[in-house]
């Protein structure tokens, strides 16, 4: 294929497909900071682990419980 | 600091600006890939949203621009691979051209058919140069590949295209 046919075949679709509307009609800021704000409310997973962690403590090992209490 | 410095600390207010300098240009690169407004306006807030997301990871030596427009290159290949089959190549037209309605009708079912027969890839590298005609050096650098690759895939693309238009009568 040469640079003639492409150019041909260029011509043909270009006529056939119509030029596109490209420019955005809304702002789409606010689809952006709803993302944000769930994000912003979700727990880091380090969190979940951490508390876990002393709910598992606390189960296990339930004589430390007066000891933090009488720490607190 | 500048403004792309405190994007990469995470700086909120900076990714806003950004944003809306940006949106605009991410969108119209969005809509010459997929053709779809709504598709196009879901891509460039996902496009932004990784972007947020990433911006640990991006230099503010580099070209904002040029890396948002990589996002969402990479995002709008995966929608082509996700709506290949469905999608119409072209549903937003700003005007005709001056032909019969149903001859012009005919003619893009032709192309959106030919189209259909190209992998993501090789159809986003087509749409980009031969419709939209896009530099080789622009689609390269939005998909991460060389120019030399970007020719290679072109050349596909358009004996496949070629050869599909020839099924319906098409010589070109």
């Amino acid at each position: 294929m040469n640079d003639h046919d492409e150019i041909e075949l260029r011509r043909y679709l270009r006529a056939g497909l119509p030029a596109m509307d490209l420019e955005l009609r809304r702002d789409l800021w606010s689809d952006i900071e709803g993302r944000l704000e769930k994000n912003d409310k979700r727990v880091p997973w380090f969190d979940w682990f951490l508390l876990g962690a002393a709910a598992a403590g606390l189960i296990g090992l339930p004589q430390i419980i007066p000891v933090l209490l009488y720490h607190l | 600091m500048e403004l792309l410095e405190r994007f990469a600390r995470g700086d909120r207010e900076a990714f806003e600006m950004l944003f809306r300098e940006h949106q605009r240009e991410v969108f119209a690169w969005c809509m010459r890939i997929v053709r779809d407004r709504a598709a196009a306006e879901d891509l460039t807030a996902e496009a932004f949203w990784k972007i947020y997301r990433a911006h640990g990871r991006f230099d503010p030596r580099r070209s904002f621009g040029a890396w948002a427009r990589r996002i969402a290159t990479n995002l709008a290949l995966d929608h082509l691979r996700k709506t290949r089959r469905e999608t119409p190549l072209d549903q937003d037209p700003v005007h005709e051209a001056n032909q019969n309605p149903a001859e012009q009708r005919e003619k893009r079912e032709q192309i959106a058919a030919a189209f259909r027969s190209l992998s993501p890839k090789l159809g986003l590298v087509a749409t980009l140069s031969l419709i939209e005609g896009v530099a080789h050096r622009e689609i390269a650098d939005s998909l991460g590949i060389s120019e030399a690759t970007v020719r290679v895939r072109l050349f596909r693309a358009t004996q496949i295209l070629r050869k599909e238009l020839k099924k319906f009568g098409v010589d070109r």
